[in-house]
C-alpha cells in the first residue's frame, strides 16, 4: 500500500460520484476497493494492469486500487487494447464495461467485480517486475508507429496531486467532475487531486458539451470544471448564457487556446464570482507544469502562467532560430519512455529535468510559449506529432494554413491506403492533409530536410486534397537547395 | 401585435397532452402552449419555465419527436415564470408578447432553410447529431453537436464545397445561417 489518494478526507465526506448520485464518502473508499484488491492479490508481486478506461465508476474504482496496492496502472483507450497488450504484456487486462471478446492467446478470464470483465496471464511475464518507483503508465496522446508510454512514479503522481490541489485552492468543499478521459494525463489529474484535497469526483461518460452533462454536475454539486480548448471553443456562449450555478472553477488545459477566448471565459467567470485557471502541462510531467488565474491576472493573458509550486523553469538555448526551449525541474517529471515491458524495468533517466520541446520566453516568472522544436500540432484538437505522422507515412509532413501537407518524392509516391490509415488512426479528417509530390526535397546548409522551406511551398500551393481522393498534385517548382542556403546564410 | 386578439383558441384536450408531453421533458418545470403570429399565419408555439441547463431548441425537438399531433410547436419561449392573474390562473394571452421580447438565447423557432447551402449545412448537422429538426438558425451546440461531431461537420462541408472551414470559425459562427455564409465566402474568394 502506497497510500496516495486514500485517507485524504473525513470519512463523511463526499468522495465518488456515480451516475450523478452520491456513492462513497472518503471513509467507504478504502472499502469499495476490497474486491478489486482482491482479483489484483491474485497478481505476481509488482503487476502491470491494462485498463481499458473510459470514465465509469469500476474503471474509476479499480484504477485507485491498482495505484494504491503498488501495481503499476496503464489507462488506455478502449480501441487502444490490443496494440497495447502485445507491446507492454499485461498481467492483468480490465475492461470495467465487460469485454466483449473472448482473451487473446496466454490470457484466461478470472473473476472480476461487475460489470467489468478481466483477463489474466497464464503465465506471468519473462521480463523483471517492473522498476519499484513506477506507479503510472500514459501513452502520449495521437501517436503513431511504436507506442510510447510514459513512467510515473509514485513520486510524480503524489506531487501533482498535491501541486494542483495548492494552485486552484482546491478544499474537501470541491468537487471534480470527470469531464476528461482517464487516459489522459489532465482527466487522471483531475480524479488524483480532488481526492487528495479530500473533495470529491462526479464521474460520467457523458461528453462536457452536452446538457445532460451539465445537469448532471449541476444537480450534484460540481465546483471544480476542466476542458481541453475545444471544449471551451464550443462551451464559450453557453456559459456566456448561463454559468451553471454552483461551479466556483474553471481549468483549461491541453494545449494553447486562444487569448481573446481566455479573456471571454475569465470574464464571465468573474462576473459569477468564479475562477477561471489556464494551465501548461505535457504528460512527461504528470500533466501540470503552470498555472495563470487569468480572472485575478487578466494582464498575464497570453501566458501559461508560472510554475506549479515545486517547480520551475528554465529557458535553455536551442538550436532553432535563436528561440529557447522551456526545461522543466519539478517532482513531477516521468522517469522516461516506455515502448515495451523491457522498459518499465528501467528507473529514472530524467531526474526531474523535462525538456518539454516547447519553445518559449519568461517574462519574470511568467511562462510565454513561443513555438515548438517539436513539431507537434493540435489542429483538430487531438494532439498530433508532425514527426511520428512523417516516420508512419514516410516523407515530410508540415502544417500551414490550418493543414497538414505531405510532400512526397515525386519517385515514391504515398500509397492512399497508408495515408487513409494513418489518419483514420490519429483522427484527422482527409479534408485537413494535402498531397504534394516533390522533384527536389529542400535541404538546409547543414543538410536538414528545410521544414521552413516546405512551409513556405505548402503555403502557396495548389496541391491536391487527400480527400479528393486523387492521387497526386503536378510536380511543382520548388526553389533550389542552393538558394535556400544563400538566403539563411 | 394586434392580431393576438383573433388568436385561435387551443382545443382543451391538445393543450393538456402538451402542457404533459412538455412537462415529461427533466428541464421544463411549467409549459402552456399558445398561437404565435407570424407572416406565415397562426403557428403553433409554447412557453415553458425551465430548470437550469434547459435549451429552447432541445425542448422544441423533443416535442416534435414526441408530440402524437400533427403540428408539433415550432416555436419556443423559455420564461421565467407564466404570466398569472390573482386567482393563480395563466393567461395564455399575454404570452405572444412576453415572448416576443425574449432574448434570442431563449427563444427556439423551426424556419425552413432560405438558400442551400443553408438547407445543406441543416441536412448535415441533422446527420451528424441525429437531432430531429434543424433550423437555420439553431446553435450547433444547442442540437447536442460535441467537439467530434464539429469535426466531422468540417470534413463534410469539406466534402461536399471543397472549402475548409477552421473549428473555431464553426463554434464562433454556431448557427447553420452563419456557416453556410462562411461557406459562401470562402466559394467566392
Amino acid at each position: 500500500m502506497i497510500t496516495i489518494l486514500l485517507g485524504r478526507g473525513d470519512r463523511r465526506d463526499a468522495a465518488l460520484f456515480f451516475g450523478g448520485q452520491l456513492a462513497l464518502t472518503h471513509g467507504q473508499l478504502p472499502a469499495a476497493l476490497g474486491p478489486w484488491r482482491r482479483l489484483l492479490d491474485r497478481l505476481p508481486d509488482r503487476g502491470v494492469v491494462l485498463l481499458s478506461a473510459k470514465p465509469s465508476a469500476a474503471g474509476v474504482l479499480c484504477h485507485l486500487a491498482v495505484i494504491e496496492s503498488g501495481h503499476v496502472v496503464m489507462p488506455v483507450l478502449p480501441q487502444d487494447v490490443t496494440r497495447q497488450m502485445r507491446a507492454f504484456e499485461p498481467d492483468l487486462v480490465v475492461f470495467p464495461a465487460g469485454a466483449r471478446q473472448d482473451p487473446p492467446v496466454g490470457y484466461r478470464v478470472v473473476p472480476a467485480p461487475e460489470p467489468a470483465t478481466a483477463w489474466m496471464t497464464v503465465e506471468p511475464a519473462s521480463t523483471p517486475p517492473p522498476n519499484p518507483d513506477l506507479s503510472v503508465v500514459l501513452l502520449t496522446s495521437g501517436s503513431v508507429g511504436p507506442p510510447r508510454g510514459v513512467r510515473l512514479p509514485a513520486t510524480a503522481v503524489a506531487a501533482n496531486a498535491a501541486s494542483i490541489t495548492t494552485a486552484l485552492g482546491l478544499t474537501p468543499a470541491a468537487r471534480g467532475v470527470t469531464s476528461l478521459a482517464l487516459h489522459h494525463s489532465y482527466g487522471l489529474s483531475v480524479l488524483h487531486s480532488h481526492l487528495f484535497a479530500g473533495g470529491s469526483v462526479s464521474v460520467t461518460a457523458e461528453p462536457p458539451t452536452t446538457p445532460q452533462f451539465w445537469r448532471e454536475a449541476i444537480g450534484c454539486g460540481v465546483t471544480v470544471f476542466a476542458g481541453v480548448p475545444l471544449t471551451y471553443e464550443a462551451l464559450a456562449r453557453r456559459l456566456e448564457r448561463e454559468w451553471p450555478p454552483g461551479l466556483r472553477a474553471a481549468t483549461q488545459a491541453g494545449g494553447a487556446l486562444r487569448p481573446a477566448l481566455v479573456a471571454r471565459i475569465a470574464d464571465v467567470a468573474r462576473r459569477h464570482d468564479a475562477t477561471f485557471f489556464v494551465m501548461y502541462g505535457q504528460t512527461e510531467a504528470t500533466a501540470r507544469m503552470a498555472v495563470l488565474d487569468a480572472t485575478a491576472e487578466p494582464a498575464g493573458i497570453g501566458s501559461v502562467g508560472r510554475a506549479i509550486a515545486g517547480g520551475r523553469f528554465q529557458i535553455a538555448p536551442s538550436d532553432h532560430r535563436g528561440d529557447g526551449e522551456v526545461v522543466y525541474h519539478g517532482p513531477n517529471v516521468m522517469h522516461g519512455y516506455a515502448a515495451n515491458r523491457a522498459d518499465l524495468v528501467r528507473s529514472d533517466e530524467l531526474h526531474g529535468r523535462l525538456h518539454t520541446g516547447d519553445l518559449g520566453r519568461l517574462d519574470g516568472d511568467l511562462l510565454y510559449i513561443t513555438g515548438r522544436r517539436r513539431r507537434i500540432t493540435k489542429l483538430t484538437g487531438a494532439r498530433i506529432s508532425l514527426d511520428e505522422m512523417e516516420s508512419a507515412i514516410g516523407g515530410w509532413v508540415v502544417e500551414a494554413e490550418r493543414r497538414l501537407h505531405v510532400f512526397h518524392r515525386a519517385a515514391s509516391p504515398v500509397p492512399a491506403t497508408l495515408l487513409n490509415d494513418v489518419c483514420a488512426r490519429l483522427s484527422i479528417p482527409l479534408s485537413y492533409v494535402s498531397v504534394c509530390p516533390l522533384d527536389t526535397v529542400p535541404m538546409t546548409a547543414t543538410g536538414k530536410v528545410d521544414y521552413p522551406a516546405l512551409v513556405e511551398l505548402a503555403a502557396g500551393n495548389q496541391s491536391t486534397s487527400a480527400a479528393s481522393g486523387s492521387g497526386g498534385c503536378p510536380a511543382t517548382p520548388v526553389a533550389k537547395p542552393t538558394t535556400r542556403m544563400e538566403r539563411r546564410g | 401585435m394586434t392580431t393576438e386578439q383573433s388568436s385561435p383558441a387551443i382545443d382543451p384536450d391538445r393543450r393538456e397532452t402538451l402542457r404533459r408531453l412538455a412537462l415529461s421533458h427533466d428541464t421544463v418545470a411549467e409549459a402552456e402552449p399558445f398561437w404565435i403570429s407570424r407572416d406565415r399565419g397562426w403557428i403553433p408555439a409554447i412557453a415553458v419555465v425551465p430548470k437550469s441547463f434547459a435549451s429552447a431548441v432541445e425542448i422544441r425537438n423533443f416535442l416534435r419527436a414526441n408530440d402524437p399531433g400533427t403540428e408539433p410547436p415550432q416555436v419556443i419561449g423559455l420564461l421565467g415564470a407564466l404570466p398569472r392573474d390573482e386567482a393563480g390562473e395563466v393567461h395564455p394571452d399575454m404570452l405572444p408578447e412576453l415572448v416576443a421580447g425574449l432574448d434570442p438565447s431563449q427563444l427556439s423557432e423551426y424556419l425552413p432553410p432560405e438558400t442551400e447551402a443553408e438547407a445543406v449545412v441543416c441536412e448535415l448537422i441533422g446527420t451528424i447529431t441525429g437531432a430531429v429538426w434543424v433550423s437555420p438558425l439553431d446553435d450547433f451546440i444547442d442540437l447536442g453537436g460535441t467537439s467530434i461531431d464539429t469535426v466531422q461537420l468540417s470534413a463534410r462541408i469539406h466534402e461536399r464545397y471543397g472549402v475548409t472551414l477552421a473549428l473555431e470559425e464553426i463554434f464562433e459562427a454556431s448557427t447553420p445561417r452563419a456557416i453556410s455564409r462562411l461557406i459562401e465566402a470562402a466559394r467566392s474568394r
